[in-house]
């Protein structure tokens, strides 16, 4: 099999690029006063948040009516920052990562391949999607190639989502993960052919991207929380990017998610006295409820 | 009560179940706080309730009001009659209610004492604190409030020219900042011609012991008494024609009657301010939410840079013995290399007020603008709700500044599950971990932000009420319960 460059091929260009090219001005721009410290899973984020983008974008209508003072503009670019990041994180580490890193990526990527690969060619062959584009495939010898595969296979299961979401054991997250991972082993491949990396640059870059990342999707998640406040399912529509950084627990309504201080027994926070009840006055039993003394200090599920 | 506890409402464990009264020791504040948390999150009602207890305890408090919430103060009206909440009815409930006046005030009463029953406060309670503590809301610019006049530094000369030249000079260079905003031009110290100028003149004024009042600028900025400044000649730096404009515009200034209510007041004195007036315990709430941004920082810094001198005046302590509390933060204490007036006392009173026994509490409810280094002494931090997880890792990476350890994943995760009204906090004298804390009802009516006319009224209704107290009679008509000294 022959190395080619995808963007010879009727191909759609990669989409990651494509958005941080559209943005790339906007990154830059980013006041150095306004940067958020990088404290995520990068990967992780994004396919967290291209998950969620199709719920996400399926309460525009409401935001659009019920809040009408949120920046909508910001709102409808979160799939695009989302992109962008993936890319600028690709570039990051392709600048920054050592040579053997691409075959740790190219090692998943083929096991990703041939899983998409097999599950393609099984729906092709029961007719529930066209079989043409599989002819492109150009196998999976050579980063090039690998990439090329994967964009070709995630871009026709998409296509056909609607048909195939019953009849296949994927999940549309591993199309993103496929997007991603072709596009960090192009994006690696063109750094290496082009000499070394400025990683300073790479990482300042990142850096921006990744403040618009966050700050549109707490944007995005805010209104969420806003809309969908008395069904409390924000975290089923929009989880947090970090939730990946918790032990993994799942939450369940009665798990106690704060760990009780060190000491064998809780301590008063006045220099271990037991503190003194207030004067009382004798007066009407108190109503229970928010602001009342033992009302639930977590909010319910 | 022992007046050195302060009763701020409720404790538990993280993960415990059971509640227990929360008495924070006054002096824990002495090494300042933080209050962190989004609109609704309960901050306002912990703050009230914190400035509350200092003035039971007897501690004199500085409130800076930036959203307009704190004149509610005003509201800790001394009985639980519906008539006290008649005003404040109709805006006080639901557009959607349509229920006559007076039937809301009743269950608005109702509400307030069902409430601080369930605190154990009661008429006797709201009664002495009414009588024991004086409310001041001064309105710079504005005759909601009390005037002030905010050029006294200025204008009105200070000893401090003697024994303190340099907190003198950031003084009087905050107030000419002030003058400059208001004329439209350049007030940056560092960059403004027109302010280094007007600085020069007045310092060497009041160096002598003279006025350096606007009209007296005046004139020397017409006829400079000097012919230098720094290395160049008068003329090359200010040329007399640029002088004469600037001298034009100072005139029409002097002359406009908005101008007149910055010079019109009280002096600017916080001294005098955190005295007890006739045995009753002060807490002076300086409202700026009425001004737009510029103005609120020009005029909250010349007014930090009087309480940093103050601070400074007074002998060392580890007793509190004045309280700062500041709602809302946000923009006046941000990270390097933003730099606005308020910022450089600010940083200095959270580094040096401890060791006089003042207090500062800073309260946000944006935590990403905010300089974490100069908080990180702060020794108690309450943080509430906070909506995104950004703002929930700025805190807590900010905590970790600060040398207070490390805070850990379940505690955002805590952070993430509160109710309003609730708080995680940590007391560094309480040692290590963190709890969960719920502030009491407030004895203050909240009634959220408060305009101008609302502030007035209050204020009125205030004074009416005291002198018929002053008379012996309730507001009722009745003889009083609880007899009131006069102010």
């Amino acid at each position: 099999m022959t190395q080619s460059d995808p963007s010879q091929d009727n191909v759609q260009v990669p989409r990651f690029r494509d958005a941080y090219q559209s943005l790339l001005s906007e990154i830059r721009a980013v006041p150095s006063n306004a940067l958020i410290t990088i404290n995520l899973d990068i990967p992780l984020g994004v396919t967290t948040a291209l998950g969620a983008l199709p719920e996400i974008r399926a309460l525009r209508p409401r935001v659009v009516a019920e809040m009408p003072q949120l920046d909508v503009i910001r709102f409808d670019k979160l799939e695009a920052y989302t992109l962008a990041m993936g890319h600028a994180h690709a570039l990051y580490m392709a600048a920054s990562s050592p040579a053997e890193a691409l075959d740790e990526i190219s090692e998943t990527a083929t096991k990703l391949r041939e899983m998409l690969f097999s599950d393609a060619a099984a729906l092709a062959q029961r007719n529930i999607i066209d079989g043409e584009r599989l002819k492109q495939l150009k196998g999976a010898h050579g980063f090039r190639n690998l990439a090329f595969d994967l964009f070709v296979l995630a871009a026709m299961l998409r296509d056909n989502w609607s048909k195939i979401s019953s009849r296949t054991a994927l999940q549309l997250k591993e199309l993103d993960q496929a997007e991603t991972l072709a596009d960090r082993i192009l994006t690696s491949v063109g750094q290496r052919e082009q000499g070394p990396g400025v990683v300073a640059e790479a990482a300042e870059i990142r850096q921006h991207a990744f403040t618009l990342f966050v700050s549109a999707y707490d944007h995005a998640r805010r209104a969420v929380s806003f809309l969908r406040w008395n069904e409390e399912d924000v975290d089923e529509i929009a989880p947090s990017l970090y939730a990946g950084r918790t032990t993994g627990r799942k939450k369940t309504p009665d798990t106690q998610v704060a760990r009780p201080p060190t000491a064998a027994d809780p301590k008063a926070p006045v220099g271990g006295e037991v503190p003194k009840p207030a004067a009382t006055n004798g007066g009407t039993s108190a109503p229970t409820g928010v602001g009342m003394p033992q009302s639930e200090p977590f909010l319910s599920r | 009560m022992d007046t050195s506890e302060l009763y701020l409402g409720a404790w538990r464990a993280l993960g415990g179940s059971l509640s227990k009264p929360f008495l924070l020791p006054a002096h824990h504040l002495v090494t300042h706080g933080v209050v962190v948390g989004m609109t609704g999150s309960g901050k306002t009602g912990l703050l009230t309730v914190l400035v509350e207890e200092a003035l039971r305890a007897e501690v004199p408090v500085l409130v800076i009001d930036v959203k307009g919430d704190l004149p509610n103060l005003l509201l800790a009206f001394p009985t639980f009659a519906p008539a006290e909440l008649l005003p404040w009815a109709e805006a006080s409930t639901h557009a959607t209610d349509r229920r006559p006046r007076d039937q809301m005030a009743a269950a608005l009463a109702d509400d307030r004492q069902r409430g601080l029953a369930g605190w154990s406060i009661g008429e006797a309670e709201l009664s002495a604190f009414s009588a024991s503590t004086l409310i001041r809301v001064v309105t710079p610019g504005a005759t909601a409030g009390e005037l002030l006049h905010v050029l006294s530094s200025l204008e009105r000369r200070s000893d401090r020219w003697e024994h303190d030249r340099e907190s003198a000079r950031a003084a009087l260079s905050a107030a000419v900042s002030l003058v400059l905003r208001l004329l439209g031009r350049d007030p940056d110290p560092a960059k403004s011609r027109e302010h280094v100028l007007l600085s020069v003149l007045a310092e060497r004024r009041l160096s002598m012991g003279q006025s350096a009042d606007i009209g007296a600028l005046l004139e020397d900025i017409a006829n400079p008494p000097i012919t230098q400044i720094g290395a160049l000649d008068i003329e090359a730096f200010f040329p007399r024609r640029a002088r004469r404009e600037l001298a034009a515009a100072l005139n029409t200034l002097l002359a406009s009657p908005t101008f007149a209510s910055w010079r019109t007041g009280a002096t600017l004195d916080i001294g005098a301010w955190m005295t007890p007036q006739g045995g009753r315990t002060p807490a002076v709430v300086v409202s700026v939410a009425h001004l737009d941004d510029d103005e609120r920082a020009l005029v909250l810094g010349v007014l930090l840079e009087e309480v940093l001198t103050w601070v400074r005046s007074l002998p060392g302590s580890q007793r509190l013995r004045a309280l700062v509390v500041f709602d809302e933060v946000y923009g006046f204490l941000p990270p390097h290399p933003a730099n606005p007036p308020t910022k450089r006392p600010l940083v200095a009173l959270m580094k040096q007020a401890r060791a006089f026994g003042v207090g500062v509490v800073v309260a946000t409810q944006n935590p990403m603008d905010l300089d974490y280094r100069a908080l990180g002494n702060a020794g108690l931090w309450w943080l509430g709700r906070l909506q995104t997880d950004a703002d929930r890792e700025r805190v807590l990476d900010g905590l970790a500044l600060g040398g207070q350890g490390d805070l850990s994943e379940e505690l955002g995760l805590t952070l993430q599950r509160l109710a309003p009204r609730w708080f995680v906090m940590r007391d560094v004298h309480a040692g290590d971990g963190a709890t969960l804390m719920q502030p009491r009802w407030a004895m203050s009516f909240m009634r959220g932000p408060m305009t101008r006319s609302e502030i007035q009224r209050a204020l009125a209704t205030r004074r009416a009420a005291e002198e018929e107290r002053g008379r012996g009679m309730d507001v009722n008509g009745t003889a009083a319960v609880h007899g009131g000294r006069s102010a």
